[in-house]
C-alpha cells in the first residue's frame, strides 16, 4: 500500500488526542440580579411532573427552588401531580391522603407520554409525536433556562387582573402583544397553582415527611388543559390580542387558599409544543 | 429467556451486478489497486429479522387497577439486518444497515425507546494492515472501563458509535485505533463528541525473542474524551472531559493474570450529583487453568466512574464505558430474581470461580463423570470521608468526598455463594443440582418491595435501611433423553426468603423433538408472600417450531414483575398476562 | 485475507465464508477469524456463552463423542463465546473445567456475532472443506448432535448437503 497513506493513517491516528478541561472553580458567581425591565425577557416554563410518593421528586422541587432564588425573574414553574399512578395517588393507609391529581394534570401526562418521574419539561422543548426528547432531567433545567432567557422574546404578557376576596372572583385580561410577526397557531394557557400547601412527602431517603411544604402546584386550568386559540395564524409584528377571564376560587375544605394561589399564562405555538412566552401573577398580589 | 431451534438452513449466494457500483466506491476511497476484481465474486447478501408481538390481556389478580395494563392492548416490534459482504484480493468490503421498527414496544422497554427507522448503517473496508469503517460501528477498548460501544438488544440498550473508526496495524503485535463520533440514544443521535485512541502491544508477536516463549504479554493503553458543550447558569462545567486506561494482560503456562486501570477527570453530571471529583477505578483478574481444573478470581474497585457522552442522560442512555459486575450472572428464573447491577458510582467486588472436572469412575463423577461448579462474589460500597467540616458527602459544586482506592466500604451490596454439581445419573438422564445462598441489599439495589436506589449516606446513618434480604435457593434440573430426538427436561426451583416477596417455587418441564419441535408448561408460585393477595401462580405455555431458517414461538401465560439483566445493567419488566409470538429469520 | 486464485474462486461460494472478524483467544492474543480454517476437512463454529446453559449442553454433550468424530472425519469444533468483559476473563478457566477440548476464542465485543447475522445463542454452524458455510442451525435440543454428526459424516466423504 501506498507508503504515504500509511503515513497519514498513522498521523490520523495519533492527532486524536484527548483533550481536558480541568475545573478549578465550580461555582459560578452567586445571584443574577433581576432582568432588565426595559427590554422583554422571553421567561422559560418549567413543567414538573412530580408526585407525592415519588421519592426522588423534592430533588426536582429543590432544583425549581434553586432557580427561583439564583436565577429571579426568569422562570415560571408548574407542579403538576400526574404520572404514574403509583407515585401520584392518594394512598391513605400508609400516609398519604391528599388527592393531588387532576382531570387536566392526567390530560397533560398522556399527551406528553411521562413514564418516569420526576421528569420536566422546559418550555416543552425538544417535543415530537413519539420518544421521550421533551422530558428533561432536573440537572439540566437550569442550563435549559439559561437557554431560552438568552434568545429574543416573540410574544409579550401582560396581566391586568384583580381579586376579589369577597366574591372570590379572580377576573380580569391578558393582552398578549407579538414582538415579530409570525404566522404560527398560536395558543394561550391560563393555569392556576397553589403553593404552601403542607401535605406528606416521601423523600429521597424512603422517610416519609408528614409536614413537607408543596409549591407550584398545579390546581385547574381556567381554559382546559391545551388553552384556547391565540390566533390560529399569528399575526403582524406588535398586533395584540386580548385574552379575559374570570374565575371562582372554590372555597372550603375542597377549595384553595386564594391568598397562596398564582395565575400562570402562557402563549405555545401548536405546531410544535414550544412555549413562547410565560408569565405569573400572584393572586395576593391582586 | 428461551433458546429454541432453527433446523437446517439456507445455502444461497444471490449474485447481484454490484460490481460496478463498488469499482466508483473504491475510487472515491481512493485505493484503487492495479489488479480488476473477479467477475465471479460479486459478494453476498446476507441478514436476519425478529418480530416479537404481544397481546395483553386485563388481570385483576395480578394488577388491580388496571395501571400496568397498555392501552394499545397490543404491542410489538421489530427489526431487520442486511449485510453485503465481498472479500478478493482488494480486501474485504462489507456495507449493512438495519431497520428497526419501535413504535409500540413491548412491556418493559425504556421509555424514551419509541420510534422507527434506520438506525444502523455503515460500510467498512479492510485491506492490508487498514480498517476503515464509516458509519455506525461498535467498539471496545480493553476491557470496556473508558470505551465500550455495544447493544443489549433485550434490554433496550445501543450506544452505537455514528462516526469514523480506524483500525491500522503497522507491525504484526501492535494494534492501533482510532473513533470519533456521536453515540446512538434511542432513535437520535446523543448531543457528545467522543473520541479515542488505543493502542495494544502483544509482545509475543512484537518481538522477536518473545516469539517462543513460555510467557505471554501483552499491553494497552488508551484514551477517550467528550465534548458536549455547557451553559450552566451555575455551574462551570468541563466542555471536554478526557479519560485515561492502561492494561496488561500476563500468561505463563497455565496462569494468567489480566489487570486494567482507569482515571477520569472532573465530570460533573446527573449520575453522580454534580461533583467535580475525578474518577478512577481498576479491575484485575487472575486465572489459573489446568486440565479439568479451572479457578478465576477478581478485584475490582470503582469510584465515580459514571461516563456518558450527555453529562444530563439517565438510564441506559450515552454510556461510554462498560462497567462488569464481578458476580455470576444465573439464568434459571427464580435466582435471577436477584441480580447485581454495577453502582457506577462507586462500588468494590470480589469474585472467586472454581471449576472442577469429575473424573469417570469415581464416586462424585459416576461412570460418565460430571462437573463441579463454586462460586463466590461480594460487592461493597467505597469508603467516602467528608472532604471538610462544611461540605457534606456528595455535594453538588464540589469534590464530593474522599475515598482510598481499594479500600472496602462498610455497606454490603451483595453476597452470592453458589454450588453447582453436575453428572448423569444412567445414559440417559442427565442431572444439575445448584445451590444458592444469595445477601441482597434491597434499600441500594431495588426488589419487588423495595424501590431502591438509596444513598451510601442513609445507609450509614441507619443499617436496617439496606433491608438485606437473605435468600436460600435451590434448582434441580434434569435431562431425560427417552428416545433418540425425543427429549424432556425439567426444573424443580426453590426460593426461600423471610424478605421481600418470600418463599417462591418453580417446576418447568420442557419436551424437545429434534430439530423442528419443543414444548414447554411452567408455573411460579410465590407461596410465601407476607401479602395473601399476592400469593400468586404465574403459569406459562411455551410451544416453538422451526421451518428452514425461520423459528417460530409462542408464549402464552401470566409473567411475573422480573427483572431483566445483562451484563449489570438491568430492567424492570412489569408483571402482565398475555400471549406473545416470537419470529426470527436467518438468510 | 481471502482471495486467492481467480480459478478456485470460481469453484467457491465466495460471500459464505466465515466473516472477518478480530477474536481473541483466552490468553489475550489477537486472531483474525480468517485464519481460523480446517483445510479439506468440515469445521464446526459454534456461538456459545458461559451463561448459555443450551449451548453448554450441546458442547458438552458433543465433547463425549469429539474424538470419536475427529478420528473418523477430522472435523474440528471451533466453540467462539460471546461473553463480554464481564464473564471472557472466565471463558478459559470454564473450558477446562469443562475438560472441552475445542479451539476456543472470545468475540468480546459481538464484532462477529452481528457479522454472522446471529440473533439468540446457542447458534452453530457447519463448514465444509473448502470453508464455505453450508449449514446453520440455532438453538439446542438433545439429539441435534446426532443430525450434525450425520451432516459432518457427508462432507468428510464429499457430498454436498442438501437443505429444505
Amino acid at each position: 500500500m501506498n507508503p504515504l497513506f500509511r503515513i497519514l493513517a498513522l498521523g490520523g491516528l495519533l492527532s486524536w488526542a484527548a483533550s481536558c478541561d480541568y475545573i478549578d472553580k465550580p461555582l459560578k458567581n452567586g445571584v443574577l440580579p433581576p432582568p432588565d425591565t426595559t427590554t422583554v425577557i422571553r421567561k422559560a416554563l418549567i413543567e414538573d411532573f412530580t408526585g407525592h410518593r415519588c421519592k426522588n421528586c423534592p430533588k426536582a422541587s429543590k432544583e425549581i427552588a434553586k432557580i427561583d432564588s439564583l436565577l429571579p425573574g426568569r422562570s415560571v414553574a408548574v407542579a403538576i401531580h400526574a404520572g404514574s399512578d403509583a407515585l401520584t395517588a392518594p394512598d391513605s393507609t400508609n400516609g398519604y391522603p391528599t388527592e393531588f391529581r387532576t382531570p387536566e394534570g392526567d390530560v397533560l401526562k398522556q399527551f406528553f407520554r411521562v413514564s418516569f418521574q420526576p421528569a420536566g419539561m422546559v418550555s416543552r422543548l425538544d417535543y415530537g409525536p413519539s420518544g421521550a426528547a421533551h422530558l428533561k432531567l432536573f440537572s439540566s433545567w437550569p442550563s435549559l433556562v439559561s437557554q431560552i432567557n438568552l434568545e429574543p422574546a416573540t410574544v409579550e404578557l401582560e396581566i391586568d387582573g384583580a381579586y376579589n376576596s369577597a366574591t372570590r372572583v379572580l377576573s380580569g385580561t391578558v393582552r398578549s402583544t407579538l414582538l415579530a410577526a409570525s404566522n404560527a397557531d398560536l395558543r394561550i394557557c391560563l393555569w392556576l397553582c397553589e403553593s404552601d400547601i403542607i401535605a406528606p412527602q416521601l423523600l429521597p431517603d424512603d422517610t416519609r415527611d408528614s409536614a413537607y411544604v408543596h409549591h407550584n402546584v398545579f390546581r385547574t386550568s381556567l381554559n382546559t388543559a391545551f388553552g384556547t386559540v391565540l390566533s390560529p395564524n399569528g399575526g403582524a409584528d406588535g398586533q395584540n390580542f386580548d385574552t379575559p377571564f374570570s374565575y371562582t376560587i372554590p372555597s372550603g375544605t375542597d377549595g384553595y387558599v386564594a391568598e397562596n394561589c398564582k395565575l400562570v399564562v402562557f402563549v405555545y405555538d401548536n405546531a410544535t409544543q414550544e412555549v413562547l412566552q410565560t408569565e405569573e401573577v400572584a393572586v395576593g398580589s391582586l | 429467556m428461551k433458546y429454541t431451534e432453527l433446523a437446517g438452513s439456507l445455502n444461497r449466494t444471490p449474485r447481484f451486478g454490484q460490481g460496478l457500483i463498488l469499482l466508483s466506491l473504491l475510487s472515491s476511497f481512493g485505493l484503487l489497486a492495479q489488479q480488476t476484481p473477479t467477475p465471479s465474486n460479486y459478494g453476498s447478501v446476507h441478514g436476519n429479522f425478529q418480530f416479537d408481538g404481544y397481546l395483553y390481556f386485563k388481570d385483576t389478580e395480578l394488577d388491580p387497577d388496571g395501571s400496568d395494563y397498555p392501552d394499545e392492548q397490543f404491542l410489538g416490534q421489530g427489526f431487520a439486518n442486511l449485510i453485503y459482504q465481498r472479500s478478493n484480493n482488494w480486501g474485504e468490503l462489507s456495507a449493512g444497515l438495519r431497520y428497526e421498527n419501535y413504535q409500540n414496544p413491548i412491556l418493559g422497554y425504556p421509555p424514551g425507546f419509541v420510534g422507527e427507522g434506520i438506525t444502523y448503517r455503515f460500510l467498512q473496508w479492510k485491506r492490508d494492515r487498514l480498517d476503515i469503517t464509516v458509519g455506525n460501528f461498535y467498539e471496545q477498548f480493553g476491557s470496556g472501563l473508558i470505551h465500550r460501544s455495544y447493544e443489549e438488544r433485550l434490554l433496550g440498550l445501543d450506544n452505537a458509535m455514528d462516526g469514523i473508526r480506524l483500525k491500522y496495524t503497522p507491525i504484526d503485535g501492535l494494534y492501533l485505533k482510532g473513533i470519533l463520533g456521536k453515540q446512538r440514544v434511542y432513535f437520535t443521535k446523543g448531543p457528545g463528541i467522543v473520541r479515542g485512541i488505543d493502542a495494544e502491544a502483544n509482545f509475543n508477536e512484537l518481538f522477536d525473542s518473545w516469539a517462543d516463549k513460555r510467557n505471554k504479554l501483552a499491553v494497552g493503553v488508551s484514551f477517550t474524551s467528550k465534548f458536549q458543550a455547557a451553559n450552566d447558569p451555575f455551574f462551570n462545567l468541563p466542555e471536554n472531559v478526557g479519560a485515561a486506561a492502561a492494561r496488561a494482560t500476563y500468561g505463563i503456562g497455565g496462569f494468567s493474570l489480566n489487570t486494567e486501570w482507569a482515571y477520569k477527570i472532573n465530570d460533573p453530571s446527573a449520575d453522580n450529583g454534580y461533583i467535580y471529583k475525578p474518577g478512577g477505578g481498576s479491575v484485575t483478574t487472575v486465572n489459573y487453568t489446568t486440565k479439568g481444573f479451572g479457578f478465576s478470581g477478581a478485584y475490582k474497585f470503582i469510584d465515580n466512574m459514571a461516563f456518558r457522552s450527555d453529562r444530563n442522560a439517565g438510564q441506559f442512555e450515552l454510556f461510554m464505558n462498560y462497567l462488569p459486575p464481578t458476580t455470576k450472572f444465573h439464568t434459571y428464573a427464580l435466582p435471577s430474581l436477584y441480580p447485581y447491577a454495577t453502582q457506577i458510582n462507586g462500588e468494590t467486588g470480589l469474585q472467586l470461580e472454581f471449576s472442577f472436572q469429575l473424573p469417570k469412575e469415581t464416586w462424585l463423577g459416576g461412570t460418565r463423570g460430571g462437573s463441579l461448579n463454586l462460586n463466590y462474589s461480594d460487592a461493597h460500597s467505597i469508603v467516602k470521608k467528608q472532604i471538610d467540616a462544611e461540605t457534606s458527602i456528595g455535594e453538588a459544586g464540589t469534590d464530593g468526598y474522599e475515598t482510598e482506592w481499594f479500600k472496602q466500604g462498610d455497606i454490603r451490596y451483595f453476597q452470592d455463594i453458589n454450588v453447582a454439581y453436575s453428572r448423569s445419573l444412567s445414559k440417559a438422564f442427565k442431572a444439575t443440582l445448584t445451590y444458592y445462598n444469595i445477601e441482597y441489599n434491597q434499600g441500594t439495589l431495588g426488589s419487588a418491595t423495595n424501590s431502591g436506589g438509596l444513598n451510601d449516606t442513609v445507609i450509614l446513618n441507619d443499617p436496617s435501611r439496606a433491608d438485606m434480604a437473605y435468600i436460600n435457593a435451590v434448582v434441580f434440573e434434569g435431562l431425560w433423553k427417552i428416545k433418540p430426538k425425543h427429549s424432556l427436561r425439567f426444573e424443580l426451583q426453590g426460593l426461600f426468603t423471610e424478605q421481600d416477596r418470600g418463599d417462591i417455587a418453580m417446576l418447568l418441564l420442557e419436551y424437545s423433538v429434534a430439530p423442528n419441535w419443543f414444548f414447554a408448561v411452567q408455573d411460579i408460585w410465590n407461596y410465601g408472600n407476607a401479602d395473601e393477595s399476592r400469593r400468586l401462580h404465574y403459569p406459562l405455555l411455551s410451544a416453538g417450531y422451526n421451518t428452514g431458517t425461520t423459528r417460530f414461538q409462542l408464549n402464552m401465560g401470566r409473567q411475573q414483575q422480573g427483572i431483566f439483566c445483562v451484563g449489570g445493567i438491568c430492567r424492570v419488566v412489569p408483571a402482565s398476562t398475555s400471549m406473545g409470538l416470537t419470529i426470527t429469520s436467518n438468510f | 485475507m481471502v482471495g486467492g486464485c481467480t480459478l478456485t474462486a470460481l469453484a467457491q461460494n465466495p460471500g459464505d465464508r466465515l466473516p472477518v472478524a478480530t477474536v481473541k483467544t483466552p490468553d489475550g492474543k489477537q486472531i483474525s477469524t480468517a485464519d481460523i480454517t480446517n483445510p479439506g476437512k468440515p469445521m464446526v463454529v459454534s456461538m456459545w456463552a458461559t451463561w448459555c446453559k443450551p449451548c453448554i449442553r450441546e458442547l458438552s454433550t458433543i465433547k463425549d463423542s469429539y474424538a470419536d468424530w475427529q478420528s473418523e472425519t477430522g472435523v474440528k469444533v471451533v466453540a467462539i463465546s460471546i461473553d463480554d468483559a464481564r464473564n471472557a476473563a472466565k471463558v478459559g478457566p470454564f473450558t477446562q473445567g469443562e475438560g472441552w477440548e475445542y479451539e476456543v476464542y472470545i468475540d468480546e465485543n459481538g464484532d462477529l456475532k452481528r457479522l454472522l447475522n446471529v440473533n439468540s445463542i446457542p447458534h452453530t454452524f457447519l463448514l465444509d472443506g473448502q470453508g464455505n458455510i453450508v449449514w446453520q442451525h440455532n438453538g439446542y435440543a438433545s439429539g441435534d448432535e446426532d443430525i450434525l454428526y450425520e451432516l459432518i459424516q457427508k462432507l468428510a466423504k464429499g457430498e454436498t448437503i442438501e437443505v429444505h
